[in-house]
């Protein structure tokens, strides 16, 4: 029997990085076990994380650096040294921005996020203002819709003080299941909770009131809502007096959105939205949760946002105690995250197009017409590119952005496993999953852990920051912070918070930061909102600003997708909705995981019973969903959790790819988001012509 | 028996984590095909309109141990697990049709498998897999005074 021991570190697979128990034997991971650091945890762990050893000694992890053989796309890679990596960056990257400046490159992040920061730094470095993240079609237009209103970083809801809590389309239970506890707890404490959500879920069979809408609908919805709330004289009339910005406007656009004429539109009853409305405004303080990316996953998705988001300054439930505050308990300061700044001396992809996206800066630039802008050289040319974990099926229509890429002169992904997006690279380096490095952790309550190292790095992989460093010292560009090495740069990260990084060695559970700023409420009082009106804008300036030249509207105007004239909805009478959370998936990633994807058939096109009763098909039935864009195979599962009339389809399957159904043109025009919650589909029998 | 372990199925919120967290338990990464103890049962509640997949595992009841006429299914005394002697197992199968969680597998060689409560955790103190990893407080493993 070897050496065991248990490491103290955190899961990398998805976002919340849940802390997490290794067993190690050996130098080799055994099993791994939930940890418990804050109340609000479990102690347990989701599927994914449970699979973390399968994720860590998966075959298709690459150990090496791999120079490509073969034509692009083949596959034929061949091992080479770290050095040898390195000079051929740097013998492609510097003639590549001598000739035709630093912006032809583009400078890309998909998962795991935690080097983020590093990577900005050396696109700044390397004078290029195209850094990008797969957020170019996830989160930041939620965060985009929340700015234009409020002009600081999204608030999420103080679930612990709360007296109603309303969740907008979350299946809590599936997306961040080490919390359940938390949201068990929602009843025995008398909370009430609201559930926005077109599906059956978990989390909407124990709401206190289910809102069961068709999707892309929500800003209908919350305009009926704020229509109740107003009529009934149930808003906050000081705040709004106080510090609303286009309050008369709004007023006058929501009386036409009635309870009956939004139940058409919704297919919610007249009864239940009123409801909802009179429970949320009157049994305060009440917190709305906000999904990630689903209300922006549809072509309105901004001003849908845009319509929920106001709910909270109309109500008086914005930046109070169990309401949606600012400071969310108490914190602590740390260097890098949300603080380093892109460089935008020159403009940047995306801009022409998506112009709101800058003006409400989250420090990227926006890539969702990546495929076009190499391929017409639009706004200049784009000639290689530095990648770290690049996935092409984040985007609609994924092998035309694989094309496209095909067409770069230079192109290197940093990834854990060899994906079909790496294939296309000119090199793949080895990453190291989060159980082989160091890391510092930001947690809640201004508390700070040191993610053990449990094991060594497989073969020659290495951390994705260390590689950062060292691909700029090849290149001879610097950056006073990476310029210290990876230990300098931990230290850095926690210097404001007044910890070493011996003391959080020391205390592997982690330890609460010793400056620590004290949450306040109604921060509004005392410093102007960050808006051009410095009001809460529910006629948003920023948006009104380009009415004439782009059509977008101040006010949060609900416009129909379903209304889309250019679709013939004869052809296409269903309801696509592409990647809605599933417990055991996340994006690409875990297919390649044998305990997780052998939990379920791929790829299933789920559907309602009478939808498919309509078109003849039946249970393990193999059929092909069409929409405008193409065609995909795959299995029908049939299930009544489905609203009626919607169809939907994981996506990130290399054997039947959701996205590929959708446009790449199928876009929100104010964030550039896909509509990949509501596009246009068919689904018919595999086997043309078949009678059932 | 000292120890109880419990599947609740309406706090089950079909999550898999315990699916898996059994594989992990038991077997390598490199075991692909491995089988979970945890089996997937589809359930739907017509009044909700509502479906989920949950996963029941064995709950150590013994109704097994009563059927098996070789006695390969016995007790372990300290912990109360009811445990398989796969050499004492003829491949009869009484014991498949009783289980009231459906549960009880075979393997190639036909020999009764089945879940141990993860008893080489319990002897160092530590709960099984699925009770650990479970969020929703639907497995649980509790001791019996």
């Amino acid at each position: 029997m070897g050496k065991k021991e248990v490491k103290k570190t955190f899961c990398g697979i998805c976002g919340p990085c849940c802390p997490i128990n290794a067993y190690v034997e050996d130098g080799r991971i055994v099993s791994v076990e939930g940890r418990k650091l804050n109340p609000a945890q479990g102690g347990g762990l989701c599927s994914k994380g449970a699979a973390s050893k399968q994720y860590v000694y998966n075959k298709e992890r690459v150990l090496y650096p791999m120079k490509r053989v073969g034509e692009k796309g083949s596959g034929e890679f061949e091992r080479i040294s770290w050095e040898e990596a390195y000079e051929i960056i740097a013998g492609k990257l510097l003639p590549i921005r001598e000739k035709y400046g630093a912006k032809s490159t583009i400078f890309y992040t998909g998962y795991p996020k935690w080097y983020r920061p590093a990577l900005l730094r050396f696109a700044n470095a390397y004078g290029s203002p195209n850094y990008c993240t797969e957020s170019s079609t996830c989160f930041q237009a939620t965060n985009l819709a929340w700015q234009s209103i409020y002009g600081n970083h999204i608030c999420f809801p103080d679930m612990m003080n709360a007296k109603t809590v309303m969740f907008w389309t979350s299946n809590l239970y599936h997306s961040n299941t080490p919390m359940s506890k938390m949201y068990q707890s929602f009843k025995k404490r008398g909370v009430k909770t609201i559930v926005v959500d077109p599906r059956n879920t978990a989390t909407s069979c124990e709401a206190d009131i289910h809102l069961r809408i068709a999707p892309g609908t929500d800003g209908a919805l919350a305009l009926g809502m704020a229509n109740v709330i107003i009529q009934e004289n149930l808003y906050d009339k000081e705040f709004v007096e106080k510090y609303v910005h286009g309050f008369e406007e709004y007023k006058a656009y929501v009386e036409t959105f009635t309870p009956e004429k939004v139940s058409g539109i919704t297919g919610e009853t007249p009864e239940k939205i009123i409801e909802a409305a009179r429970l949320y405004a009157t049994n305060g303080p009440a917190g709305i949760s906000f999904s990630a990316c689903t209300i922006v996953h549809h072509i309105n998705g901004v001003q849908n946002y845009r319509a929920v988001q106001i709910l909270p300054a109309l109500t008086g439930n914005y930046d109070i105690k169990g309401g949606n505050p600012t400071m969310a308990g108490v914190s602590s300061p740390c260097n890098e995250y949300g603080k380093v700044k892109r460089y935008n001396g020159e403009e940047a992809i995306g801009e022409k197009d998506f112009p709101v996206w800058f003006d409400l800066s989250c420090e990227e630039a926006q890539c969702t017409r990546l495929a076009d802008y190499i391929l017409n050289e639009e706004p200049y040319p784009l000639k290689a590119m530095v990648a770290f974990g690049f996935n092409h099926r984040m985007w609609p229509q994924p092998e035309h952005l694989q094309k496209a890429v095909k067409e770069l002169d230079f192109f290197v992904n940093v990834e854990l496993f060899l994906s079909d997006s790496s294939k296309m690279a000119d090199l793949v380096l080895p990453a190291c999953t989060s159980f082989e490095r160091d890391e510092v952790k930001v947690l809640k309550g201004g508390r700070f852990a040191l993610a053990q190292k449990a094991i060594e790095p497989l073969g020659e992989s290495k951390n994705d920051i260390e590689i950062i460093m060292e691909m700029m010292k090849r290149m001879d560009i610097h950056d006073e912070v990476l310029d210290q090495g990876y230990e300098n740069y931990m230290r850095y990260i926690l210097e404001p918070s007044g910890l070493t990084l011996e003391e959080l060695r020391e205390n592997p559970d982690g330890l609460q930061g010793k400056v620590l700023i004290q949450p306040k409420e109604r921060t509004y009082e005392e410093e102007r909102f960050h808006t051009p009106s410095g009001k809460v804008e529910f006629y948003s300036e920023t948006l009104a600003k380009y009415h004439d030249s782009y059509g977008y509207d101040g006010l949060p105007v609900y416009r129909d997708f379903r209304e889309n004239s250019e679709i013939d909805r004869e052809q296409y009478p269903l309801i696509l909705s592409a990647g809605a959370r599933k417990p055991h998936r996340f994006h690409a990633r875990v297919y390649r995981i044998p305990w997780l994807s052998g939990l379920e058939k791929e790829t299933l096109i789920e559907m309602h019973p009478d939808d498919a009763a309509r078109f003849h098909l039946q249970e393990e039935e193999e059929a092909v969903v069409q929409t405008p864009a193409g065609e995909m195979e795959g299995i029908v599962h049939l299930t009544i959790n489905n609203y009626p009339g919607v169809v939907h389809v994981y996506h990130g399957n290399k054997n039947g790819e959701a996205n590929e159904l959708i446009s790449k043109d199928y876009l929100d025009p104010i964030s550039g988001f896909p509509g990949y919650k509501s596009y246009f589909c068919n689904v018919r029998k595999k086997t043309e012509g078949g009678e059932s | 028996m000292p120890y109880r372990l419990t599947f609740d199925r309406s706090k089950c919120v079909g999550c898999y984590a315990c699916h898996t967290a059994c594989l992990d338990a038991h077997h390598q990464a490199e075991d692909e095909n491995a089988k979970s103890h945890r089996a997937i049962q589809r359930v739907t509640d017509e009044e909700k309109q509502f479906e989920k997949n949950i996963c029941p595992g064995c709950i150590h009841c013994g109704a097994c141990m009563r059927a098996c006429p070789a006695g390969a299914v016995y007790q372990e005394e300290k912990t109360g697990l009811i445990l398989v002697n796969q050499e004492l197992c003829t491949g009869c199968r009484a014991c498949e049709s009783v289980c009231p969680m459906h549960v009880i597998h075979f393997d190639e060689a036909g020999k009764m498998e089945k879940c141990d409560g993860c008893i080489d955790r319990i002897r160092e103190g530590r709960q099984p897999a699925c009770a650990g990893v479970c969020c929703a407080g639907a497995i649980t493993w509790e001791e019996t005074k």
